[in-house]
């Protein structure tokens, strides 16, 4: 993966927070997360010569992702019929915030935006959350999450438009964010809607208990709306009077007062840490869970053992553990291989080990501006 | 029947490839509806001794149960009907010494196998990757379970909400100064989109080494990798990340605020200030207000220190005009804003619309037929698209068992009878 960013440097180098605290375009966590594992080349795409360049890495790449507005992406040459004539093998993937055509494809959105319109956004917060904010507005996916789920969908088309060039060479994908959302993250709404007219808002947006409990040290998740799970959470929490309720015991008669059982298992878990429910529920065999703070996910023994956590090296950062093995395979587990690229750290690698530019002619390309 | 296209090109870009799918309800469901929509011809092993939970429960009938304590009258379709498209049907009661060799010849000649059961069940009925493996070598074999194949919480019982709260995602969901959001159904849909793209790199690397493989994945961890700037924030600093609400930690104003009409869940539009250029954009779109002159939301380091009273201000102008209205007048200005889209919103988009977004597509049982969402990608030489309406139990029994497998039909009928392919 070669990273292709302006002179000025990606604008994810100018968000906070930074590695130590100390801002500087090469500590931003997010950059250094989300380009784990790339080369990176500076190029200012706006100029001819620095197109040029460009095209000189096309001419023998298998892939070409781009998120340039549409616009600019025919203005510079970047478009798929500009391309597909002089690089026939090249997969070109556009990643838009609503894809290359249609009415609004020049329209501007950020993953706030995106998540909103095409996403789920109507529906959150639901439970607790609702229940104590109801004015509130609604909330978008932690982080750079909604990003992310849009990049999945991007790679896996990607993944597939690899499989399938042997035979029939390059092509363009047009990849809409907001469809992406829509395709994951409003798919059941959408679903309810379209065959049955209906959906969940904010305040419908819950389980009729268990979705979110406070407990001694944070929240635990309970999830026990069918009759065995139910009578696991008797059982978990010692058989309490009210519980024992003949009319808990039907999945209606439990929905039609969910309030009263998610009042009486706040009352049980108020005093007792999330970890002793969370291990007692599992022996069970109990769907019960905690809502984990980060530290406690890295800290946790099973992501131990499972060595999610992998060591890697900053140059200027300096060590730390990267979340990046999330999955095992036999044959090719993710792998720290570099850090994320300084600004044109491999500048000359590339433009003078694989473009074979000379040393003096890179200096001209950076004298004037192009790298 | 030839899936190719009259240019003798493949139609779609998996065209070709076989998948035994034991995947079931979403995580697995979403994940191989993304192999059958990419043109992978799916083989879903069902047993009308163990249901796909999904082939009886909607999603929405679930929602009315819980809250209203009954069946909607408004039953919503769905299940199977939408995550079985482009998918076939096989039916395998695994209980059976015989379904088991039988499912094994099938995967003799497939390419892929894909599975979400807990770990190990597979493995006791004699269908791990350890024998897998040897009777295809060029196998890929993708299994995805709650917290992974390995590791001391590995037996946990974990349904979507249960494995989003684990993995730390919904701790970091919320309001700075609320409880934490429960992430739900859409997570199943979050880790199975990595499955499809997991399996089909791995799918990529077998093609061209003949070497297939075992993935292991973990949705926890799926969830996890999503927040990986913040999982850094710990690990380089020592900082437990906080939730975050609607804000942004460089640009404002980036928030969602009031609009005019009337919805049950509020009416809202969404904007994201990037830069001082943007902002000015805004005040100018706004009529230039007194407010908007004060010097301190002049850049950006003022406007993130005020944002209090930023969105209190914003929130004004905003709450008594058409998001919709609004989108449009800050678009022209070159302002990322959009409406809160509920279903509606969205199945009326213009966009959508115009990108042919949706599919109509026959309902199997009733006759009747619906719209269903199209995969988010426009691929200009083997475009993915809903070709076939979810498969009834075992519709395709005699096209595996006799044409692929080449038994005869008494064969067929006799295993039937006997409970084996039922």
């Amino acid at each position: 993966m070669i990273k292709v960013e302006d002179p000025e440097g990606d604008p994810a180098r100018a968000v906070p927070p930074y590695a130590g605290d100390i801002e500087d375009r090469e500590r931003s966590l997010a950059f250094m997360h989300f380009n784990t594992n790339k080369l990176g080349v500076s190029l200012d795409i706006e100029s001819e010569q620095g197109r040029e360049l460009l095209f000189e890495l096309l001419a023998d790449a298998d892939v070409f992702i781009e998120d340039l507005p549409p616009a600019d992406a025919e203005r510079l040459g970047l478009d798929h019929a500009s391309l597909e004539q002089r690089f026939p093998q090249l997969i070109v993937a556009a990643i838009t915030p609503f894809g290359s055509t249609g009415p609004q494809r020049d329209y501007r959105a950020e993953d706030l935006n995106i998540y909103m319109y095409g996403g789920d956004g109507f529906t959150n917060p639901g439970a607790l959350a609702y229940d104590t904010h109801p004015d509130r507005e609604p909330v978008k996916l932690p982080y750079a999450s909604g990003e992310a789920i849009s990049g999945t969908s991007a790679a896996l088309a990607i993944a597939a438009a690899l499989f399938v060039q042997p035979l029939v060479g390059g092509q363009f994908i047009d990849l809409s964010r907001q469809e992406a959302h829509v395709s994951v993250m409003h798919r059941f709404q959408m679903r309810s809607y379209l065959t049955g007219g209906i959906y969940e808002t904010r305040p419908t947006n819950k389980h009729a208990y268990g979705d979110c409990v406070p407990c001694a040290d944070g929240y635990i998740v309970v999830y026990a709306a069918q009759n065995h799970h139910w009578r696991m959470l008797v059982e978990l929490m010692g058989e309490p009077e009210w519980a024992l309720d003949p009319e808990f015991e039907t999945q209606a008669g439990r929905a039609a007062r969910g309030d009263e059982i998610q009042r009486g298992m706040e009352q049980w878990a108020k005093d007792i840490p999330g970890e002793e429910i969370y291990r007692a529920a599992q022996r069970l065999g109990a769907p019960i869970g905690r809502f984990l703070n980060l530290d406690e996910v890295s800290t946790s023994e099973h992501e131990r053992a499972r060595g999610f956590f992998v060591d890697g090296y900053h140059p200027i950062a300096g060590p730390a553990e990267y979340p990046i093995q999330l999955f095992r395979a036999t044959e090719d587990s993710p792998q720290f291989r570099r850090a994320a690229p300084l600004l044109g750290e491999h500048n000359r690698e590339v433009i003078c080990g694989r473009l074979g530019r000379t040393a003096r002619q890179l200096d001209v390309l950076r004298q004037s501006g192009v790298v | 029947m030839t899936n190719d296209q009259p240019n003798g090109l493949p139609r779609r870009p998996l065209e070709g490839v076989r998948i035994v799918d034991f995947t079931h309800v979403l995580v697995g469901g979403y994940c191989s509806l993304m192999w059958s929509t990419l043109g992978a011809e799916c083989i879903k092993i069902e047993s009308s001794a163990r249901r796909d939970p999904v082939r009886t429960r909607s999603g929405r009938a679930a929602a009315q149960d819980r809250t209203q304590g009954q069946m909607s009258v408004r039953r919503a379709r769905g299940g199977l009907d939408e995550f079985g498209l482009n998918k076939r049907s096989i039916t395998l009661n695994l209980r059976e010494p015989r379904a088991i060799e039988l499912a094994k010849r099938v995967v003799a000649v497939s390419d892929m196998v894909g599975e979400n059961f807990r770990p190990g069940v597979l493995e006791r009925r004699g269908l791990g990757w350890e024998v897998l493996r040897e009777v295809n070598p060029g196998l890929v074999y993708i299994s995805m379970s709650a917290g992974g194949g390995f590791g001391p919480d590995r037996e946990d019982a974990g349904y979507a909400s249960v494995f989003a709260a684990m993995s730390g995602f919904s701790s970091m969901w919320g309001y700075e100064d609320g409880p934490p959001v429960l992430f739900r159904l859409p997570s199943d849909m979050c880790a199975g989109a990595m499955g499809a793209f997991v399996s089909i790199a791995a799918l990529v690397r077998a093609r061209r080494t003949g070497k297939g493989q075992h993935i292991d994945l973990a949705n926890r961890e799926t969830l996890a990798s999503y927040l990986g700037d913040a999982f850094l924030d710990y690990s380089y600093n020592g900082r437990v990340p906080a939730r975050r609400g609607n804000r942004h930690p460089a640009w404002a104003p980036h928030g969602v605020y009031p609009s005019a009409g009337e919805h049950e869940g509020g009416r809202w539009i969404t904007i994201a200030i990037t830069s001082d250029e943007e902002w000015r954009a805004l005040v100018a779109a706004m009529g230039a207000p007194e407010w908007a002159g004060d010097p301190r939301f002049e850049r950006v380091e003022g406007r993130l220190t005020n944002q209090d009273e930023l969105d209190r201000r914003i929130g004004e102008w905003t709450a008594d005009q058409d998001g919709f209205e609004l989108m449009e007048r800050l678009q022209a200005v070159g302002v990322a804003a959009t409406p809160v889209g509920y279903p509606e919103d969205v199945a009326a988009s213009p966009q959508l619309e115009a990108r042919g977004a949706w599919r109509e597509v026959a309902l199997p049982q009733d006759g009747g037929v619906t719209r269903w969402f199209s995969p988010p990608w426009r691929f200009s030489k083997t475009p993915t698209d809903i070709l076939e309406p979810a498969p009834e139990m075992g519709e395709a029994n005699h096209y595996v068992f006799c044409e692929l497998l080449g038994m005869d039909e008494d064969e067929v009928e006799q295993l039937s009878a006997e409970g084996v392919i039922a």
